[in-house]
């Protein structure tokens, strides 16, 4: 993703939803472009990527999102979730995800 | 002694233009370009394309509000073509202009996708010295619907770097060349392709010491083609979801070119599916 215009701080017990009028579109191999139609702007994601972006319904958790992961590639569990919360905060910096809140 | 003036009709991928001109290899050079695209009648809203020659004294070429005046043909023959294949594109409403060369091989196509001075014509020409089949070196259209390619075909433009390069890898450039320094996929059995692409490639720079091909996701080729659209600060939906589509239908990879010939030989397999 290319540099988010802010910094936005993620925690584990985070949890973000995707934002409405992010056009999806899925592709073969699993990678997923999103068009944001207020910019006019696309952005690639990879499968994992496309992965964290699905889970990002308001009922996950960034930790539950690192968990399910975690549990799928074979990458250290630390790694994943310093991945996860730099990628979080991308899609988040970009006004892709915003951060639910606690009912 | 002056000559008579020719008229000559043709439609661009509806881009209607009449080539008026009064030097006979000025009007053999642009109709080898066109030739496909030929029209016999005239066409109501066409434009006029005017190259003329003083008569020793050199060339001056217009275009709606370009001109331009050179001393030698080929400075005048490029800047006329360069004019009509932009005004061509500035003619489209709905067709997706991406700055490709598109190469083919028994009826598998590929777009080499890449800026200008990224390579695509010296890499296309040295495919067509490969056999395949080079119907454009720099900008192919799309219609989003289908997805059929539509090529806008140029002359080459080659510095003696490339034709040395070329030359070294065993191209034999024809007569045209040395008259004119104009030319274009015709003259290398270039034509239309047929169908959808079905090989991606987008060509990064700079030139390495070996060439390096790597896959690509396809959402991050669609997002790369839209970058070579122009539109990539403020892309429209239909444009997005065809370039999607586009991605979607192809084995994608990027390009980091290497030695000309090796690298050649590399992007050909890719096309043949080897």
């Amino acid at each position: 993703l290319p540099d988010s215009r802010t910094e936005t701080t993620v925690s584990g017990k985070d949890a973000f939803v995707r934002v409405p009028l992010v056009e999806e579109h899925s592709l073969p191999d699993q990678s997923l472009l999103l068009f944001e139609q207020g910019t006019g702007t696309a952005f690639p994601l990879n499968e994992s990527g496309a992965r964290v972006w699905a889970m990002c319904d308001g009922a996950h958790t960034v930790d539950e999102i690192v968990d399910q992961l975690a549990a799928r590639y074979d990458a250290s569990r630390s790694q994943i979730e310093e991945d996860t919360h730099a990628f979080v905060s991308a899609l988040a910096g970009h006004g892709l995800l915003v951060r639910q809140s606690p009912t | 002694v002056r000559r008579a003036w020719t008229s000559d009709w043709f439609r661009v991928h509806g881009f209607a233009f009449c080539l008026r001109t009064n030097h006979r290899e000025s009007r053999r050079s642009l109709a080898r370009l066109y030739e496909e695209f030929r029209v016999a009648e005239a066409s109501v809203g066409a434009v006029q394309a005017v190259l003329e020659s003083d008569g020793g004294e050199g060339f001056h070429w217009k275009l709606e509000d370009k001109t331009g005046a050179e001393a030698a043909l080929p400075g005048a023959l490029w800047g006329l073509e360069a004019a009509l294949c932009e005004a061509a594109i500035v003619f489209q409403k709905r067709l997706i202009a991406l700055h490709a060369a598109a190469a083919s091989q028994d009826r598998r196509t590929a777009l080499l996708v890449g800026r200008s001075g990224a390579g695509k014509s010296t890499l296309s020409l040295a495919l067509a010295r490969r056999g395949l089949s080079v119907a454009t070196d720099d900008v192919t259209l799309i219609e989003p619907d289908t997805l059929r390619l539509l090529p806008i075909p140029r002359c080459f433009h080659l510095d003696p770097d490339s034709v040395a390069l070329l030359e070294a890898d065993g191209l034999r450039f024809p007569g045209e060349w040395k008259r004119s320094r104009f030319l274009v996929p015709r003259d290398f059995g270039g034509a239309a392709p047929a169908g959808r692409a079905e090989v991606v490639v987008f060509i990064t720079g700079p030139r390495e010491e070996r060439p390096g091909i790597a896959p690509v996701s396809q959402a991050e080729m669609a997002a790369r083609l839209l970058s070579e659209t122009g539109q990539s600060s403020a892309a429209n939906r239909e444009t997005v979801s065809a370039l999607s589509r586009l991605a979607a239908g192809a084995s994608c990879y990027t390009l980091a070119p290497g030695p000309l010939t090796e690298t050649a030989d590399a992007v050909a397999r890719l096309i043949r599916g080897g």
